[in-house]
Protein backbone atom coordinates (compact mmCIF):
# COMPACT_ATOMS: atom_id res chain seq x y z
CA UNK A 1 0.00 0.00 0.00
CA UNK A 2 0.92 3.63 -0.87
CA UNK A 3 1.85 5.88 2.38
CA UNK A 4 2.10 9.43 2.56
CA UNK A 5 5.42 9.50 1.39
CA UNK A 6 6.04 7.89 -1.47
CA UNK A 7 2.63 9.54 -3.00
CA UNK A 8 4.17 11.81 -5.63
CA UNK A 9 3.08 15.31 -5.97
CA UNK A 10 1.87 15.08 -9.83
CA UNK A 11 -0.15 11.92 -8.61
CA UNK A 12 -1.76 14.32 -5.43
CA UNK A 13 -2.58 16.75 -8.02
CA UNK A 14 -4.72 14.12 -10.03
CA UNK A 15 -6.57 13.45 -7.19
CA UNK A 16 -6.69 16.90 -5.57
CA UNK A 17 -8.27 17.31 -9.32
CA UNK A 18 -11.08 14.50 -9.27
CA UNK A 19 -13.29 16.55 -6.93
CA UNK A 20 -13.55 19.39 -9.20
CA UNK A 21 -14.05 17.93 -12.60
CA UNK A 22 -17.26 17.04 -12.26
CA UNK A 23 -17.73 16.02 -16.04
CA UNK A 24 -20.86 18.50 -16.69
CA UNK A 25 -22.38 17.51 -20.40
CA UNK A 26 -24.06 20.71 -21.38
CA UNK A 27 -27.09 20.64 -23.76
CA UNK A 28 -24.90 21.43 -26.57
CA UNK A 29 -22.64 18.48 -25.98
CA UNK A 30 -26.07 16.30 -26.09
CA UNK A 31 -26.08 18.01 -30.10
CA UNK A 32 -30.10 19.07 -28.72
CA UNK A 33 -30.59 22.69 -27.78
CA UNK A 34 -33.38 23.64 -25.13
CA UNK A 35 -35.15 26.05 -26.67
CA UNK A 36 -34.37 29.85 -25.87
CA UNK A 37 -37.42 31.41 -24.98
CA UNK A 38 -38.71 28.68 -22.43
CA UNK A 39 -40.98 29.69 -20.12
CA UNK A 40 -40.78 29.87 -16.44
CA UNK A 41 -42.82 26.91 -16.15
CA UNK A 42 -41.21 25.09 -18.60
CA UNK A 43 -37.65 25.89 -17.65
CA UNK A 44 -39.09 24.52 -14.29
CA UNK A 45 -40.24 21.04 -15.84
CA UNK A 46 -36.28 20.91 -16.84
CA UNK A 47 -35.16 21.55 -13.71
CA UNK A 48 -37.68 19.03 -12.12
CA UNK A 49 -36.52 16.47 -14.78
CA UNK A 50 -32.72 16.79 -14.05
CA UNK A 51 -33.14 16.78 -10.36
CA UNK A 52 -35.29 13.44 -10.79
CA UNK A 53 -32.47 11.45 -12.37
CA UNK A 54 -29.48 12.56 -10.82
CA UNK A 55 -28.16 10.25 -7.71
CA UNK A 56 -26.49 13.62 -5.96
CA UNK A 57 -27.30 17.04 -4.85
CA UNK A 58 -28.03 19.83 -7.40
CA UNK A 59 -26.93 23.05 -7.30
CA UNK A 60 -28.24 25.78 -9.12
CA UNK A 61 -24.94 26.62 -10.41
CA UNK A 62 -24.67 22.65 -11.60
CA UNK A 63 -28.00 23.21 -13.34
CA UNK A 64 -26.63 26.39 -14.91
CA UNK A 65 -23.58 24.69 -16.67
CA UNK A 66 -26.04 21.88 -17.28
CA UNK A 67 -28.83 23.62 -19.00
CA UNK A 68 -27.08 27.25 -19.86
CA UNK A 69 -29.61 29.37 -18.12
CA UNK A 70 -28.95 32.00 -15.53
CA UNK A 71 -28.36 30.62 -12.19
CA UNK A 72 -30.24 33.05 -10.50
CA UNK A 73 -33.25 31.98 -12.38
CA UNK A 74 -32.40 28.71 -11.86
CA UNK A 75 -32.29 29.11 -7.74
CA UNK A 76 -35.59 30.95 -7.60
CA UNK A 77 -37.56 28.29 -10.00
CA UNK A 78 -35.91 25.29 -7.54
CA UNK A 79 -37.34 26.72 -4.98
CA UNK A 80 -40.55 27.45 -6.27
CA UNK A 81 -40.11 23.57 -6.53
CA UNK A 82 -39.92 22.99 -3.36
CA UNK A 83 -42.34 24.78 -2.03
CA UNK A 84 -44.76 23.30 -4.39
CA UNK A 85 -44.07 20.24 -3.40
CA UNK A 86 -44.72 20.92 0.60
CA UNK A 87 -47.60 22.86 0.14
CA UNK A 88 -49.15 20.47 -2.12
CA UNK A 89 -48.17 17.18 0.18
CA UNK A 90 -46.34 15.77 -2.59
CA UNK A 91 -44.80 11.70 -2.32
CA UNK A 92 -42.05 12.98 -2.59
CA UNK A 93 -39.60 16.97 -1.75
CA UNK A 94 -36.74 18.41 -2.50
CA UNK A 95 -34.20 17.93 0.41
CA UNK A 96 -31.68 20.93 0.51
CA UNK A 97 -28.51 19.18 1.24
CA UNK A 98 -24.91 19.30 0.26
CA UNK A 99 -24.90 22.87 -0.79
CA UNK A 100 -27.77 21.93 -3.45
CA UNK A 101 -31.17 20.20 -3.77
CA UNK A 102 -31.94 16.43 -3.95
CA UNK A 103 -35.02 14.80 -4.83
CA UNK A 104 -36.05 12.10 -1.93
CA UNK A 105 -39.05 10.67 -0.23
CA UNK A 106 -40.77 11.99 2.83
CA UNK A 107 -39.56 10.24 5.93
CA UNK A 108 -43.36 9.69 6.96
CA UNK A 109 -43.38 7.52 3.69
CA UNK A 110 -40.79 4.96 5.26
CA UNK A 111 -42.57 2.61 6.65
CA UNK A 112 -44.42 1.75 4.03
CA UNK A 113 -41.24 2.07 1.52
CA UNK A 114 -39.15 -0.47 3.31
CA UNK A 115 -41.80 -2.96 3.12
CA UNK A 116 -42.16 -2.49 -0.02
CA UNK A 117 -38.63 -1.96 -1.46
CA UNK A 118 -36.50 -3.24 1.47
CA UNK A 119 -34.27 -0.98 3.57
CA UNK A 120 -31.78 1.39 1.95
CA UNK A 121 -28.25 0.22 1.96
CA UNK A 122 -26.09 2.68 3.36
CA UNK A 123 -22.52 2.29 3.74
CA UNK A 124 -21.69 1.82 7.19
CA UNK A 125 -19.00 3.43 9.71
CA UNK A 126 -17.44 2.44 12.41
CA UNK A 127 -17.54 4.75 15.53
CA UNK A 128 -13.47 5.07 14.71
CA UNK A 129 -14.58 6.14 11.25
CA UNK A 130 -16.84 8.61 12.93
CA UNK A 131 -15.29 9.81 14.98
CA UNK A 132 -12.13 10.66 12.99
CA UNK A 133 -14.63 12.22 10.26
CA UNK A 134 -15.64 14.84 12.78
CA UNK A 135 -12.46 15.67 13.68
CA UNK A 136 -11.61 16.17 10.02
CA UNK A 137 -14.58 18.42 9.52
CA UNK A 138 -14.12 20.89 12.21
CA UNK A 139 -10.13 20.69 11.58
CA UNK A 140 -10.07 21.05 8.00
CA UNK A 141 -7.84 20.83 6.49
CA UNK A 142 -6.15 18.40 8.66
CA UNK A 143 -3.32 16.30 8.46
CA UNK A 144 -2.98 12.76 9.84
CA UNK A 145 -0.70 13.55 12.53
CA UNK A 146 -3.47 16.08 13.91
CA UNK A 147 -6.27 13.79 13.87
CA UNK A 148 -4.07 11.61 15.36
CA UNK A 149 -3.13 14.01 18.29
CA UNK A 150 -6.52 14.45 19.15
CA UNK A 151 -7.64 10.94 18.41
CA UNK A 152 -4.75 9.30 20.85
CA UNK A 153 -4.76 6.82 18.63
CA UNK A 154 -3.05 5.87 14.94
CA UNK A 155 -5.81 7.17 12.25
CA UNK A 156 -4.08 5.99 8.69
CA UNK A 157 -6.24 2.85 8.09
CA UNK A 158 -9.53 4.72 9.28
CA UNK A 159 -8.34 7.83 7.03
CA UNK A 160 -7.70 5.45 4.13
CA UNK A 161 -10.97 3.87 4.44
CA UNK A 162 -12.66 7.05 4.44
CA UNK A 163 -10.65 8.23 1.41
CA UNK A 164 -11.94 4.95 -0.30
CA UNK A 165 -15.34 5.86 1.07
CA UNK A 166 -15.33 9.21 -0.46
CA UNK A 167 -16.10 11.21 3.08
CA UNK A 168 -12.62 12.68 2.92
CA UNK A 169 -10.47 13.60 0.08
CA UNK A 170 -6.81 15.34 -0.49
CA UNK A 171 -7.35 18.67 -0.04
CA UNK A 172 -2.93 19.51 -0.63
CA UNK A 173 -0.12 19.33 1.30
CA UNK A 174 1.02 21.15 3.99
CA UNK A 175 3.94 23.59 3.51
CA UNK A 176 6.26 22.22 6.13
CA UNK A 177 8.87 19.58 7.05
CA UNK A 178 7.53 16.59 5.67
CA UNK A 179 4.96 18.31 3.10
CA UNK A 180 2.31 16.21 5.55
CA UNK A 181 -1.36 15.87 3.28
CA UNK A 182 -4.49 17.54 4.47
CA UNK A 183 -7.81 16.17 4.35
CA UNK A 184 -11.06 17.89 3.65
CA UNK A 185 -14.54 16.38 4.21
CA UNK A 186 -16.65 15.94 0.43
CA UNK A 187 -20.01 16.64 0.16
CA UNK A 188 -20.75 13.03 0.22
CA UNK A 189 -20.03 13.53 4.01
CA UNK A 190 -22.60 16.79 4.04
CA UNK A 191 -25.26 14.37 2.18
CA UNK A 192 -24.82 11.20 4.48
CA UNK A 193 -25.31 13.03 7.38
CA UNK A 194 -28.50 15.66 6.22
CA UNK A 195 -26.28 18.15 6.25
CA UNK A 196 -26.54 21.41 3.85
CA UNK A 197 -23.23 22.71 4.60
CA UNK A 198 -20.81 22.56 7.39
CA UNK A 199 -22.35 25.77 9.17
CA UNK A 200 -24.86 23.00 10.42
CA UNK A 201 -22.41 21.26 12.57
CA UNK A 202 -23.41 21.20 15.65
CA UNK A 203 -21.68 23.61 18.09
CA UNK A 204 -20.84 23.48 21.89
CA UNK A 205 -24.02 24.79 23.03
CA UNK A 206 -26.20 22.18 20.92
CA UNK A 207 -23.94 19.36 22.20
CA UNK A 208 -24.12 20.97 25.84
CA UNK A 209 -27.90 20.91 25.86
CA UNK A 210 -27.86 18.10 24.07
CA UNK A 211 -25.99 15.90 26.55
CA UNK A 212 -27.37 18.11 29.94
CA UNK A 213 -23.83 19.70 30.84
CA UNK B 1 -31.87 38.97 -30.20
CA UNK B 2 -30.61 42.40 -29.92
CA UNK B 3 -29.65 44.74 -32.75
CA UNK B 4 -27.67 47.43 -33.34
CA UNK B 5 -28.79 51.20 -35.09
CA UNK B 6 -25.92 53.69 -35.81
CA UNK B 7 -26.94 56.82 -35.32
CA UNK B 8 -25.56 60.85 -36.46
CA UNK B 9 -23.80 61.13 -33.58
CA UNK B 10 -22.46 58.04 -33.11
CA UNK B 11 -23.95 56.82 -30.08
CA UNK B 12 -24.81 53.37 -29.81
CA UNK B 13 -28.22 51.43 -29.11
CA UNK B 14 -29.07 48.45 -28.11
CA UNK B 15 -32.42 46.80 -28.92
CA UNK B 16 -33.24 44.15 -26.56
CA UNK B 17 -35.98 42.25 -25.26
CA UNK B 18 -35.25 43.56 -21.54
CA UNK B 19 -33.85 46.70 -22.86
CA UNK B 20 -33.79 49.45 -25.67
CA UNK B 21 -31.94 52.82 -25.92
CA UNK B 22 -28.21 54.09 -25.87
CA UNK B 23 -25.43 51.60 -23.79
CA UNK B 24 -24.87 53.86 -21.60
CA UNK B 25 -28.34 54.18 -20.41
CA UNK B 26 -28.63 50.49 -19.91
CA UNK B 27 -25.80 50.97 -17.17
CA UNK B 28 -27.01 53.33 -15.60
CA UNK B 29 -30.45 51.19 -15.77
CA UNK B 30 -28.37 48.37 -14.50
CA UNK B 31 -26.76 49.93 -12.00
CA UNK B 32 -30.08 51.21 -11.08
CA UNK B 33 -31.74 47.37 -11.31
CA UNK B 34 -34.23 48.71 -13.03
CA UNK B 35 -32.91 45.98 -15.80
CA UNK B 36 -32.69 42.28 -14.88
CA UNK B 37 -29.29 41.74 -16.00
CA UNK B 38 -29.62 38.14 -15.48
CA UNK B 39 -32.24 38.07 -18.52
CA UNK B 40 -29.26 39.67 -20.63
CA UNK B 41 -26.90 37.95 -22.71
CA UNK B 42 -24.01 39.93 -22.26
CA UNK B 43 -22.08 38.36 -24.61
CA UNK B 44 -24.39 38.63 -27.81
CA UNK B 45 -24.27 42.59 -27.02
CA UNK B 46 -21.09 42.18 -27.55
CA UNK B 47 -20.93 40.61 -30.30
CA UNK B 48 -23.55 42.88 -31.90
CA UNK B 49 -20.94 45.63 -30.63
CA UNK B 50 -18.25 44.05 -32.62
CA UNK B 51 -20.45 43.94 -35.70
CA UNK B 52 -21.00 47.72 -35.20
CA UNK B 53 -17.04 48.44 -34.91
CA UNK B 54 -16.69 46.38 -38.11
CA UNK B 55 -18.88 48.48 -39.93
CA UNK B 56 -17.29 51.74 -39.15
CA UNK B 57 -15.12 53.36 -41.82
CA UNK B 58 -12.39 54.04 -38.89
CA UNK B 59 -11.38 52.69 -35.34
CA UNK B 60 -11.91 55.94 -32.98
CA UNK B 61 -10.00 54.51 -30.23
CA UNK B 62 -11.21 56.83 -28.16
CA UNK B 63 -14.93 55.57 -28.61
CA UNK B 64 -13.90 52.23 -28.42
CA UNK B 65 -12.52 52.86 -25.16
CA UNK B 66 -15.26 54.51 -23.71
CA UNK B 67 -17.41 51.29 -24.58
CA UNK B 68 -15.08 48.88 -23.40
CA UNK B 69 -15.14 50.31 -19.63
CA UNK B 70 -19.34 50.05 -19.99
CA UNK B 71 -19.13 46.44 -20.88
CA UNK B 72 -16.59 45.36 -18.39
CA UNK B 73 -18.61 47.63 -16.30
CA UNK B 74 -21.67 45.77 -17.14
CA UNK B 75 -19.62 42.38 -16.82
CA UNK B 76 -18.96 43.16 -13.01
CA UNK B 77 -22.39 43.91 -11.79
CA UNK B 78 -23.68 40.88 -13.80
CA UNK B 79 -21.38 38.77 -11.82
CA UNK B 80 -22.19 40.20 -8.78
CA UNK B 81 -25.80 39.39 -8.96
CA UNK B 82 -24.33 35.61 -10.23
CA UNK B 83 -22.73 35.15 -6.46
CA UNK B 84 -24.64 33.02 -4.08
CA UNK B 85 -26.77 35.05 -2.38
CA UNK B 86 -27.77 34.37 1.26
CA UNK B 87 -29.98 31.64 0.94
CA UNK B 88 -27.18 29.66 -0.73
CA UNK B 89 -24.59 29.34 1.87
CA UNK B 90 -20.90 28.96 0.79
CA UNK B 91 -18.65 26.28 2.37
CA UNK B 92 -16.86 27.03 5.37
CA UNK B 93 -15.06 25.67 7.70
CA UNK B 94 -16.54 25.88 10.78
CA UNK B 95 -15.70 28.05 13.59
CA UNK B 96 -14.05 25.55 16.04
CA UNK B 97 -15.86 25.46 19.46
CA UNK B 98 -14.51 25.85 22.62
CA UNK B 99 -12.68 22.59 23.82
CA UNK B 100 -12.53 21.52 20.40
CA UNK B 101 -8.97 19.37 21.18
CA UNK B 102 -11.17 17.75 23.84
CA UNK B 103 -12.24 14.03 22.47
CA UNK B 104 -15.01 13.75 24.42
CA UNK B 105 -16.21 16.85 22.35
CA UNK B 106 -15.82 14.49 19.21
CA UNK B 107 -17.78 11.62 20.44
CA UNK B 108 -20.82 13.44 21.55
CA UNK B 109 -20.77 15.12 17.86
CA UNK B 110 -20.06 11.41 16.66
CA UNK B 111 -23.15 10.64 18.38
CA UNK B 112 -25.37 13.70 17.31
CA UNK B 113 -24.40 12.92 13.89
CA UNK B 114 -25.61 9.20 13.73
CA UNK B 115 -28.75 10.42 14.64
CA UNK B 116 -28.66 12.43 11.61
CA UNK B 117 -27.65 9.57 9.44
CA UNK B 118 -30.29 7.47 10.82
CA UNK B 119 -32.99 10.21 10.05
CA UNK B 120 -31.03 10.37 6.67
CA UNK B 121 -31.17 7.03 5.60
CA UNK B 122 -35.05 6.84 6.06
CA UNK B 123 -35.23 9.46 3.17
CA UNK B 124 -34.89 7.21 -0.36
CA UNK B 125 -33.41 9.06 -3.18
CA UNK B 126 -33.52 8.40 -6.77
CA UNK B 127 -30.76 6.10 -8.82
CA UNK B 128 -30.71 6.31 -12.46
CA UNK B 129 -31.07 3.08 -14.32
CA UNK B 130 -27.90 4.01 -16.54
CA UNK B 131 -25.45 3.23 -13.85
CA UNK B 132 -23.13 0.78 -15.00
CA UNK B 133 -23.33 -2.73 -13.01
CA UNK B 134 -22.77 -2.69 -9.98
CA UNK B 135 -21.54 -5.55 -7.97
CA UNK B 136 -20.98 -5.64 -3.90
CA UNK B 137 -18.33 -6.28 -1.48
CA UNK B 138 -19.36 -6.05 1.93
CA UNK B 139 -20.10 -2.16 2.86
CA UNK B 140 -18.51 -0.74 -0.45
CA UNK B 141 -20.54 -0.31 -3.52
CA UNK B 142 -18.87 -1.20 -6.71
CA UNK B 143 -19.26 -0.98 -10.57
CA UNK B 144 -17.41 -1.86 -13.93
CA UNK B 145 -14.83 0.37 -14.45
CA UNK B 146 -14.84 1.67 -18.28
CA UNK B 147 -12.19 1.49 -20.80
CA UNK B 148 -12.19 5.45 -20.90
CA UNK B 149 -11.02 5.13 -17.07
CA UNK B 150 -8.72 2.87 -16.94
CA UNK B 151 -6.64 4.83 -19.80
CA UNK B 152 -6.84 7.47 -17.47
CA UNK B 153 -5.65 5.86 -14.83
CA UNK B 154 -2.76 4.12 -17.03
CA UNK B 155 -1.96 7.78 -18.10
CA UNK B 156 -2.25 9.12 -14.21
CA UNK B 157 0.04 6.12 -13.15
CA UNK B 158 2.87 6.65 -15.99
CA UNK B 159 2.29 10.95 -15.46
CA UNK B 160 3.66 9.96 -11.47
CA UNK B 161 6.47 8.04 -12.87
CA UNK B 162 7.73 10.33 -15.87
CA UNK B 163 9.72 12.82 -14.18
CA UNK B 164 11.60 10.39 -12.11
CA UNK B 165 13.08 7.92 -15.51
CA UNK B 166 15.31 8.74 -18.03
CA UNK B 167 14.03 10.12 -21.46
CA UNK B 168 14.99 6.51 -23.44
CA UNK B 169 13.21 3.70 -22.10
CA UNK B 170 15.34 0.98 -21.55
CA UNK B 171 13.75 -2.79 -22.38
CA UNK B 172 15.42 -4.54 -19.97
CA UNK B 173 12.81 -7.68 -21.04
CA UNK B 174 12.78 -7.76 -16.89
CA UNK B 175 8.87 -8.29 -17.09
CA UNK B 176 7.16 -10.95 -19.44
CA UNK B 177 3.54 -10.38 -20.05
CA UNK B 178 3.16 -13.93 -19.19
CA UNK B 179 4.98 -13.76 -15.88
CA UNK B 180 2.84 -10.34 -15.07
CA UNK B 181 -0.56 -12.28 -15.94
CA UNK B 182 0.56 -14.87 -13.66
CA UNK B 183 1.64 -12.15 -11.14
CA UNK B 184 -1.37 -10.20 -11.12
CA UNK B 185 -3.55 -13.57 -10.86
CA UNK B 186 -1.72 -14.80 -8.00
CA UNK B 187 -2.48 -11.48 -5.63
CA UNK B 188 -6.24 -11.31 -6.66
CA UNK B 189 -6.72 -15.43 -5.41
CA UNK B 190 -8.67 -15.62 -2.69
CA UNK B 191 -8.91 -12.01 -1.87
CA UNK B 192 -10.90 -8.95 -2.39
CA UNK B 193 -10.37 -6.21 -5.07
CA UNK B 194 -6.64 -5.24 -5.04
CA UNK B 195 -5.42 -1.84 -6.04
CA UNK B 196 -4.46 -1.37 -9.16
CA UNK B 197 -1.07 0.61 -8.09
CA UNK B 198 -1.24 -2.20 -5.67
CA UNK B 199 0.35 -4.50 -8.45
CA UNK B 200 3.23 -2.48 -9.55
CA UNK B 201 6.21 -1.98 -7.15
CA UNK B 202 6.66 1.07 -4.68
CA UNK B 203 8.68 3.02 -7.66
CA UNK B 204 7.86 1.07 -10.70
CA UNK B 205 9.82 2.01 -14.23
CA UNK B 206 8.00 2.31 -17.36
CA UNK B 207 8.38 -0.66 -18.43
CA UNK B 208 6.96 -2.21 -15.50
CA UNK B 209 3.73 0.11 -15.58
CA UNK B 210 3.35 -1.03 -19.46
CA UNK B 211 3.32 -4.28 -19.34
CA UNK B 212 1.40 -4.62 -16.43
CA UNK B 213 -1.44 -2.77 -18.30
CA UNK B 214 -1.04 -5.04 -21.06
CA UNK B 215 -1.51 -8.62 -18.88
CA UNK B 216 -4.17 -6.87 -16.71
CA UNK B 217 -5.66 -6.24 -20.15
CA UNK B 218 -5.17 -9.76 -21.32
CA UNK B 219 -6.67 -11.42 -18.42
CA UNK B 220 -9.77 -8.38 -18.72
CA UNK B 221 -9.81 -10.31 -22.20
CA UNK B 222 -9.54 -13.63 -21.19
CA UNK B 223 -12.24 -13.47 -18.44
CA UNK B 224 -9.98 -13.98 -15.71
CA UNK B 225 -9.91 -10.75 -14.27
CA UNK B 226 -12.44 -8.14 -13.38
CA UNK B 227 -11.95 -4.18 -13.12
CA UNK B 228 -14.43 -2.47 -10.29
CA UNK B 229 -14.32 1.31 -8.69
CA UNK B 230 -16.49 2.28 -5.52
CA UNK B 231 -19.57 3.87 -6.81
CA UNK B 232 -18.33 6.45 -4.60
CA UNK B 233 -15.01 7.34 -6.67
CA UNK B 234 -12.00 6.50 -5.71
CA UNK B 235 -9.13 4.29 -7.50
CA UNK B 236 -9.41 1.06 -9.90
CA UNK B 237 -8.84 -2.52 -8.59
CA UNK B 238 -8.78 -5.48 -9.89
CA UNK B 239 -10.40 -8.74 -8.50
CA UNK B 240 -10.82 -12.23 -9.80
CA UNK B 241 -14.29 -13.30 -11.24
CA UNK B 242 -14.57 -16.00 -8.55
CA UNK B 243 -14.81 -13.55 -6.32
CA UNK B 244 -17.08 -11.13 -6.97
CA UNK B 245 -20.59 -11.62 -8.59
CA UNK B 246 -22.43 -9.12 -10.27
CA UNK B 247 -26.33 -7.88 -8.74
CA UNK B 248 -29.12 -8.61 -10.15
Amino acid sequence: MSTEENVSDDHLESLMDRESDPKVTTADDAGEEMPDDLTDEELKSYVEAALFVSSEPMSAADLSNYLDRDGNRLRELMKELKEEYDRTGRGFQLLKVAGGFKMTTRSEHYPMLKKLFGERTLTRLSDPAIETLVIVAYHQPVTRSEAEAIRGVDCQSVLQTLLEKDFIRIGGRRDEIGRPIEYSTTDRFLDYFGLNSLNELPDEDEIQSLFGE
Amino acid sequence: MSETERTDDLSYEVFHTEYHGPLQGLLDASRAQDVALSRLDIRELINDFSEYLRSEPELRVNVLSEYLLVFSELVRIKTRELLPGDDEEVEETPDRPEGSEDRAFYERVSERLRDHAEERSRLYGSTPDSLPEEVRDGETRYREVTLYELIEAFRDIMATTRDKQTPDIEITNEFETSDQMEYVLDRVAGTGPVGFRELLSSTPSREEIIVTFLAILQLVKQDDLRLIMAVSGGSIKVVSPENFTPEG
